[in-house]
């Protein structure tokens, strides 16, 4: 044990250091009566509270620490803008010190604590949280708490299981009152309806349209309560890179960015998978062990970072690590071996089509199914599953530096804008978000706005050029394999051309269709089976008059 | 066989001297450098360092700010975290950096603990 002298100079600094640092927060509470919300000085006074707390705590003065850790709980709340500090909680954050300042005195007196357990001080404190907790149940969820190493408030219990919680919504009352009054814009539509039908014929048309707007009004409405912040499901994932860095022995920090973004509940749950799948993957291919790093003349510790971003009914996300990157060479390699691809492909694909065969059925390999990559499933389980919720995943990587694979799913997968199109007899849908614009030409235009460029058809909008699809080529392709047919010639000699202009991931192009229809919002579902192998449709959705039309996958269209 | 050298960090004078003394009267062997932040902690960081004992809640960077800079200057340092209890979340990403943990307050059998494992 450390002898006597020791023990004076530690309490000597024990005074010391603590009546400055209740003088600092003394200072700092009269100056937030003033500026109650100046984050900075909030700050400074929880630290100095948690100092106070942490000090009396090591000279093992449990009353003090006690009291100190009530107030450091509610200085918590404070600083994360939970609750604002009136003039009660500063009164009771003053009363506090004096209090501390005082059992300081008789600690200086007698060396030890007083009776006093500070009891009704501390159950004001509590009750101050308490309220903090109320407004917070009242309000939406806050996913991303920031830093903090104090103590959940008062009751380690008080959150429900997240599980359960996911299972109910809260609804505002304005949000409910707005659901009321467009069901009540409904009825009185249906009534017009009903009343154009049987004795005002002229009055439909209006009516119908009324009727229209008004459901799709409701459920964009109903659509917004589905969504939830990301954030939670991203919170899961320190655990997973934490096991798994202590199984690998490797180092490695997860950042989240875009904690905020909301998905749509349904799309929430088949993700969580996937982005686990990349995350674990991220950790096991392509951080290296810690000795390797230092030996490459990296920092020990791998970065994984994941993102998440929401543009225009789009759901982005984004995990970039700065591990050894993907080996093309090897991909083509087991590629080959695994007669994924011929010689000859090997030698024609570019780098990024190498990569993306990491994700084709059969890649994955006995030496890759390690306990962690997981349970016998490769990167094809990820590309079904974004397939399936209507996505499209990209992948960059370079060698030594790390790898980006970089994710698009509609934010919602019910209902989605397109446009209607056709080839032959079919209906296809496109969906709206690609869509630059629509463009016709006819006779001599066709002519005049097309050119070829190395055989391949390119067409000019405004100066630009962008290569030409046709949509039947496509469709042709997916059957029979064959190259392309509809050459310059072929479309020289067309009447008339209608190209919807696309903008996919990385680049532009235009859609040449048979015809353009109208738009329409659709409800997408899932590919039957026997589609589900074609990489240029996305989904299926049920035509007004009973048909069947299927949903194009812009991204894919562009790839072949 | 060359001291060792650990360091404390913590706004805390008070743990500071503490960990002093403890270093003094049963790790004399030991050098101990004091820092009272991130910022200082990188400033004052010998060109050798085995152990770091760093508080979680100090001004500037937190403790988990700091064991990732520390740590990549010195990728072999054994960094603990001093916390008298943590985010669930922040307790993760330390261990997933193969960061360990002592509990508030430091003391000599918590520090005797983990210097042992350097004889």
């Amino acid at each position: 044990m450390l002898d006597e002298a020791t023990q004076a100079a530690l309490m000597q600094e024990f005074f010391s250091e603590n009546r400055e640092a209740l003088d600092r927060i003394e200072r700092g509470l009269l100056q937030l009566e003033t500026t109650p919300e100046n984050r900075e000085i909030l700050n400074s006074v929880f630290r100095d509270m948690h100092t106070v707390k942490g000090n009396c705590r090591m000279m093992g003065f449990e009353r003090l620490e006690g009291l100190t850790h009530a107030a450091e709980s509610l200085l918590d709340l404070l600083r994360e803008g939970r609750l604002v500090l009136d003039q009660m909680i500063g009164n009771q954050l003053l009363g506090v010190l004096d209090a501390v300042r005082g059992s300081l005195v008789v600690i200086e007196g007698n060396g030890a604590e007083g009776e006093d357990d500070f009891a009704a001080l501390i159950f004001q404190l509590e009750e101050f949280q308490g309220e903090a907790e109320l407004n917070r149940s009242h309000s939406e969820p806050t996913p991303a708490e920031p830093p903090t190493e104090a103590a959940p408030p008062f009751r380690n219990d008080a959150e429900p299981p997240t599980a359960a919680r996911q299972e109910s919504i809260r609804l505002s009352v304005e949000r409910l009152d707005a659901l009321m009054s467009y069901v009540g814009e409904l009825g009185a539509s249906f009534n017009q309806l009903k009343y154009a039908l049987t004795s005002r014929r002229n009055l439909l048309d209006q009516a119908l349209e009324n009727l229209g707007q008004q459901i799709y009004t409701l459920q964009e409405e109903v659509l917004q309560y589905r969504l939830q912040p990301i954030g939670r499901t991203m919170e899961t994932y320190h655990r997973l890179v934490r096991d798994l860095a202590v199984e690998t022995r490797k180092k490695v920090l997860l950042d989240l960015v875009g904690e905020e973004t909301e998905v749509d509940r349904n799309v929430l749950i088949s993700i969580k998978e996937v982005l686990g799948h990349l995350i674990r993957n991220a950790v096991d291919h392509g951080i290296e062990s810690p000795e390797e790093r230092v030996a490459l003349g990296k920092p020990p510790i791998g970065h994984i970072t994941l993102t998440a971003a929401q543009k225009q009914g789009q759901i982005y996300l984004e995990i970039t690590d700065d591990g050894r990157g993907i080996d093309v060479d090897r991909v083509r390699s087991k590629a080959l071996e695994r007669n994924l691809i011929t010689p000859e492909q090997a030698r024609e694909m570019s780098e990024g089509e190498i990569m993306r065969l990491i994700m084709a059925p059969g890649f994955s390999t006995a030496e890759q199914i390690s306990k962690i990559s997981g349970r016998g499933t490769g990167m094809d389980v990820v590309q079904a599953a974004i397939d399936k919720l209507g996505g499209t995943i990209t992948i960059t990587s370079q060698a030594g530096q790390g790898s980006r694979f970089r994710l698009r799913i509609p934010q919602t997968m019910a209902i989605v804008p397109v446009l209607l199109v056709t080839d032959g007899d079919e209906t296809y849908a496109v969906p709206q978000v690609n869509i630059v614009e629509l463009i016709s030409y006819y006779g001599q235009e066709v002519a005049t706005q097309v050119e070829g460029k190395m055989q391949a058809p390119m067409v000019r909008v405004r100066e630009r050029l962008f290569p030409l699809i046709f949509l039947s080529d496509q469709l042709t392709l997916r059957t029979d394999g064959e190259s392309a047919t509809i050459g310059m010639p072929e479309v020289l000699a067309m009447p008339a051309l209608h190209i919807v202009v696309l903008q996919s991931e990385e680049s532009c192009f235009g859609l040449a269709v048979d015809g353009i229809k109208e738009p329409a919002s659709l409800v997408i579902k899932p590919l039957n089976r026997i589609f589900a192998n074609i990489p240029i449709l996305a989904g299926s959705a049920v035509m007004p008059d009973g048909s069947v039309s299927f949903l194009l996958n812009v991204a894919e269209l562009i790839k072949q | 066989m060359a001291n060792k050298t650990a360091m404390i960090v913590d706004d805390s004078s008070l743990a500071r001297m503490m960990a002093r003394k403890i270093f003094t009267t049963r790790f004399p062997d030991w050098g101990l450098v004091e820092a009272k932040d991130g910022d200082e902690a990188l400033a004052l960081a010998p060109p050798a360092l085995d152990v770091a004992l760093i508080d979680f809640n100090m001004p500037g960077m937190n403790g988990l700010e700091l064991s990732e800079k520390l740590l990549t200057r010195f990728p072999s340092l054994a960094v603990f975290l001093v916390t008298a209890n943590i985010q669930e979340r922040m307790h993760q990403r330390a261990e997933s950096m193969g960061i360990g943990f002592i509990k508030k307050p430091i003391d000599e059998p918590k520090i005797a603990d983990i210097l042992d494992k350097f004889k």
